[in-house]
């Protein structure tokens, strides 16, 4: 896979218009166009409060003074740029379906979009590429160019092999993690394990704000082979003799309780969630994110 | 177990096939790989446990479907051994011969006993849907059990059969077993005879060629020399004031067994007990003296032969002794021309010499008018005054303490009657007033208001002349114009009959009817009364009807083995004796309840030993009933062919596996989940 792949021209065109916007405060060094949690010199005022020994005269209020004979403290709000952190599942289950649809390769496009659409607004984005744990990073930079290595992290195919563990994804994820900022994680999110997105409530509670992309094709979710089959697991050895079409039905309903309890789970871990099919242009489900609508 | 086309048992190895097939289709399957892995094996799991019995049994039907085709073009067949017949589903009667000759003993066993085993062994042999009927052929043949398809009933039925001195009525039963068949059920007919076939039986083998019906003849007997000892005679006469002279003719049938001997048991006497020799007809006769037995003693002397032999029943037997051995009649003759058709007593003394023992025994003796004056009365049971001129007042009131002692009076008309001298002097006794003779267009009888049997076209007979009677008491028969024939009239003990026309063909041609010697028989039985019953010889197992003495309240039955059955003839009237099954003397005691008993000799009766049943000679008609295509019903091995069964069980099969093959229980669960 070539970077071209991850992001081409039509995408780029489509996605010019969007913007980032996030819901908490980032705590970026440079200001920017995020609300920060610290008070300081902008045009957005926050609140008075009265003067404290130790605050700098330069911010009394003498109007205020003039009309209340108190001595009162303008505060003002910070703007700062935003810190991205874009994670993208490399773990084999990612490696299902042909062309855009590929599940890889649509999170590696999704993720490259947002990466453009932050880099273009003056926000700086870094990228892990994470399976059982984190399988190659890219530091978090606001340059223009710092495009290029972000997309060719994405199409890397030197990917790792083996089951997938989100948590210990995620817990690393989390270290690395430097201020609070912006998560967004693209993943099929299929991990056995019960507890796998607890770290993202860590990350929750570092004040980062987290996006979940779940990412699935749309053979995960209707299985639409025909007659009995051998299928094998991509991350273990192992494989299930099954005729499809005695399973359909209970497997569909199976695959969308699944759906709803990562919905549910990341939605308990204060997370923004979407459901995200393979099918469905990236544009599409970028404009609908950012946009901030819900689900179609 | 055997196969028509056992080529095609290789087929079996079609059985294979499913599993081959599974085997294959898991080879050449389409592999997928798919990341939800995990959840599809969940469902699996989770589906598979549901499922699981679905497919193994989906594999074993098809599996056992593909066996079950094979066999089934392999034809296979049992070879079952059936108790009866080919295993075919049919109409079967059985008849069992209970006479006599059938209680001879064999390996333990009476031929009864094994002719019931046998039958039961063939009801219970009889496939399902087979109906079956049971009559017995000791005489008279009577159906025991009508055509029914409860076979269990059946055979419960059979154990309700009683070992009986009967007769042999083998052609009765034969004939009253395809009777019942013509009214059965299934097309295929057959009938089963158990006897032992003995010639005495007089089998009418043409009965069995013209019936369309299969019939089976088996005999139980085993062939050999036969050996009985039978007593054939015993004949007590008084031969003076307190004795009888009895004469016992023992035959022999078959080689004579050694030492053979008589004993004689009388009641409250010693067992004498006398050598028995043969003569060359196989014949021995005994005569005996013995004493009559005193008031109130038990009336009956018993012989037994010995040594014991294969039929027991025919070596004993019992007689009354003191008891005249029939009834005694005395016919005085009015209008006597001897040896001529002119005599008055021409038809009665020959219909009354030719009624049959098993009717009842009679003993006549004739005089004229005249002599009546010095007959001892008392020496007779009935008096029949034919067409007698009135006798004189001395000899009427001889006749009426005869008749109130118990006796019995026939009054028949005739020309030599004088009805006025009748009405005055034997007032006392006559039934009614007699007029004078009327003559009259010729008129029939109407039917008996009695249950008198044998009674056929009495209306066809033609009376011309009768007397005419203003009636006073019972009529027992009339003509069709509501006039009297005979009334009885009830004095003291005994009774006064008065036929209103001849006992000759003078006055009517009944004599010449078929009714004359039924209506004969019957009338001296009404004048004799309690008499007749002693003196009738019954066969076996017909019931005899009791007359109870005066004041009597109980009454017992001592029957030949010493068997007392107790009646209480108080709140039971009439006392009917049903259990005549053994030969033999049946003594009646009488008393009042809680009173001592006392023999009442008058009252014992005899049931009669069939004398032809101790004949145990083979009969020689079976070969020819089995040249005629009989054959003997033994058991038989069939091949009973298993195909019919395999392929119905395969089309069962068929639909099973279609039934699962469309996800059988998924399919019965939503069925079931679905709303009424």
């Amino acid at each position: 896979m070539t970077s071209d792949a991850v992001l081409n021209p039509d995408l780029v065109e489509r996605v010019q218009s969007l913007k980032v916007h996030v819901d908490g405060a980032v705590a970026g060094i440079r200001s920017g166009v995020h609300r920060s949690p610290h008070r300081g010199a902008s045009v957005i005022f926050a609140e008075h409060r009265d003067y404290r020994p130790g605050d700098d005269t330069r911010l009394l209020d003498w109007r205020a003074f003039a009309r209340n004979d108190r001595y009162t403290v303008k505060h003002f709000e910070q703007e700062a740029h935003l810190r991205a952190h874009l994670l993208l599942d490399v773990s084999p289950s990612m490696a299902y379906g042909q062309g855009v649809a590929h599940k890889r390769i649509y999170g590696a496009t999704l993720l490259g979009a947002l990466a453009l659409i932050l880099l273009r607004q003056g926000d700086s984005v870094g990228a892990m590429l994470i399976h059982n744990g984190v399988h190659a990073s890219s530091p978090s930079r606001a340059r223009a160019d710092h495009l290029g290595g972000l997309l060719e992290l994405f199409a890397t195919s030197s990917l790792p092999q083996g089951q997938t563990g989100l948590q210990r994804s995620l817990l690393e994820s989390g270290e690395r993690l430097g201020k609070r900022g912006l998560v967004v994680l693209a993943s099929d999110l299929l991990d056995p394990e019960p507890d796998a997105l607890r770290p993202l409530s860590l990350l929750r509670a570092q004040g980062h704000e987290v996006w979940v992309f779940h990412i699935l094709h749309q053979d995960e979710r209707e299985l639409p082979f025909d007659g009995p089959l051998r299928v094998t697991d991509p991350e273990q050895p192992g494989h299930l003799d099954v005729d499809t079409s005695e399973v359909r039905s209970a497997y569909r309903e199976r695959i969308g309780a699944f759906i709803d309890q990562r919905q549910a789970q990341c939605q308990a871990a204060g997370c923004r969630y979407r459901f995200v099919p393979t099918e469905r242009p990236a544009h599409e489900v970028l404009n609908a994110a950012l946009s901030g609508r819900s689900q179609a | 177990m055997g196969f028509d086309t056992p080529l095609w048992l290789w087929a079996l190895l079609a059985g294979a096939l499913p599993l081959v097939a599974h085997r294959i289709r898991r080879k050449d399957l389409k592999v997928v790989q798919l990341p939800t892995f995990a959840l599809l094996a969940d469902v699996h799991a989770r589906q598979r446990r549901r499922s699981g019995l679905n497919d193994r049994l989906l594999l074993w039907t098809r599996i056992a479907l593909l066996l079950c085709l094979a066999l089934a073009l392999s034809a296979p067949y049992m070879r079952t051994e059936v108790a009866f017949g080919d295993g075919d589903v049919s109409s079967v009667v059985i008849v069992v011969d209970d006479s006599m000759s059938m209680r001879q003993q064999q390996g333990g066993h009476s031929l009864l006993d094994q002719a019931i085993a046998r039958a039961q062994a063939v009801l219970r042999g009889l496939p399902a849907g087979a109906e079956a009927g049971v009559v017995l052929a000791g005489q008279p043949a009577r159906t025991l059990l009508d055509i029914t398809d409860d076979l269990d009933g059946a055979q419960r039925a059979l154990r309700s059969v009683v070992a009986a001195d009967r007769g042999t009525d083998l052609n009765g039963g034969l004939a009253l077993g395809l009777q019942k068949l013509e009214g059965a059920f299934h097309k295929k007919r057959q009938l089963l005879v158990l006897s032992d076939f003995a010639r005495h039986a007089k089998l009418d083998a043409g009965l069995v060629e013209r019936s369309s019906v299969e019939v089976h003849l088996e005999s139980l007997a085993v062939e050999g020399p036969t050996k009985n000892l039978a007593i054939r005679e015993a004949r007590a006469v008084p031969s003076g004031p307190g004795t009888v002279a009895m004469s016992v003719l023992v035959t022999a049938q078959g080689p004579v067994p050694n030492d053979p001997y008589l004993e004689v048991t009388l009641p409250l006497a010693a067992q004498q007990r006398h050598a028995l020799r043969f003569d060359e007809e196989g014949q021995a006769r005994v005569s005996l003296r013995l004493p009559t037995p005193k008031p109130g003693q038990d009336p009956a002397v018993e012989l037994r032969i010995g040594p014991p032999d294969s039929l027991a029943a025919d070596n004993r037997t019992q007689r009354l002794l003191g008891q005249a051995s029939g009834v005694r009649i005395l016919l005085v003759n009015g209008d006597p021309h001897p040896g001529s058709r002119d005599d008055e007593l021409y038809y009665a003394a020959r219909a009354l010499s030719l009624v049959p023992s098993t009717l009842a025994t009679f003993r006549v003796r004739t005089i004229d008018g005249a002599s009546l004056a010095h007959e001892d009365l008392s020496q007779n049971d009935v008096v029949v005054l034919a067409n007698v001129a009135a006798p004189p007042v001395t000899t009427v009131a001889k006749l009426q303490a005869f008749v109130e002692a118990g006796g019995g009076v026939l009054i028949t008309a005739g020309d030599h009657l004088e009805s006025q001298a009748y009405n005055t002097r034997l007032e006392a006794l006559l039934p009614g007033h007699i007029s004078a003779p009327g003559q009259s267009q010729p008129v029939g009888l109407a039917p008996p208001v009695q249950d008198w049997a044998d009674l056929h076209h009495l209306d066809k007979t033609q009376t011309r002349k009768r007397l005419l009677v203003d009636s006073r008491d019972k009529e027992l028969l009339r003509y069709n114009d509501g006039a009297p024939a005979v009334l009885s009239r009830q004095v003291g003990e005994g009774q006064v009959l008065l036929l209103t026309t001849t006992l000759d063909d003078g006055w009517t041609d009944l004599p010449i009817r078929p009714s004359y010697l039924p209506i004969l028989t019957n009338l001296v039985r009404v004048a004799a009364g309690s008499r007749a019953t002693f003196e009738t010889n019954y066969r076996a197992g017909e019931a005899v009807q009791l007359p109870v003495p005066a004041g009597a309240t109980v009454l017992e039955v001592l029957d030949p083995d010493g068997v007392r059955t107790r009646f209480d003839a108080s709140t039971e009237q009439p006392v009917v004796f049903q259990r005549t099954y053994q030969s033999g003397a049946y003594r009646i005691l009488a008393g009042v309840q809680d009173g001592p008993l006392h023999f009442v000799p008058q009252r014992a009766f005899m049931v009669e030993r069939p004398q032809q049943d101790s004949d145990l000679q083979a009969g020689d008609y079976q070969s020819g009933v089995l040249r005629s295509g009989q054959s003997h019903g033994q058991a038989a091995t069939i091949r009973r062919p298993l195909a019919p069964y395999l392929w119905i069980l395969a089309a069962l099969l068929a639909i099973a596996e279609t039934f699962l093959r469309c996800s059988g229980w998924s399919t019965l669960k939503r069925w079931r989940s679905q709303p009424a």
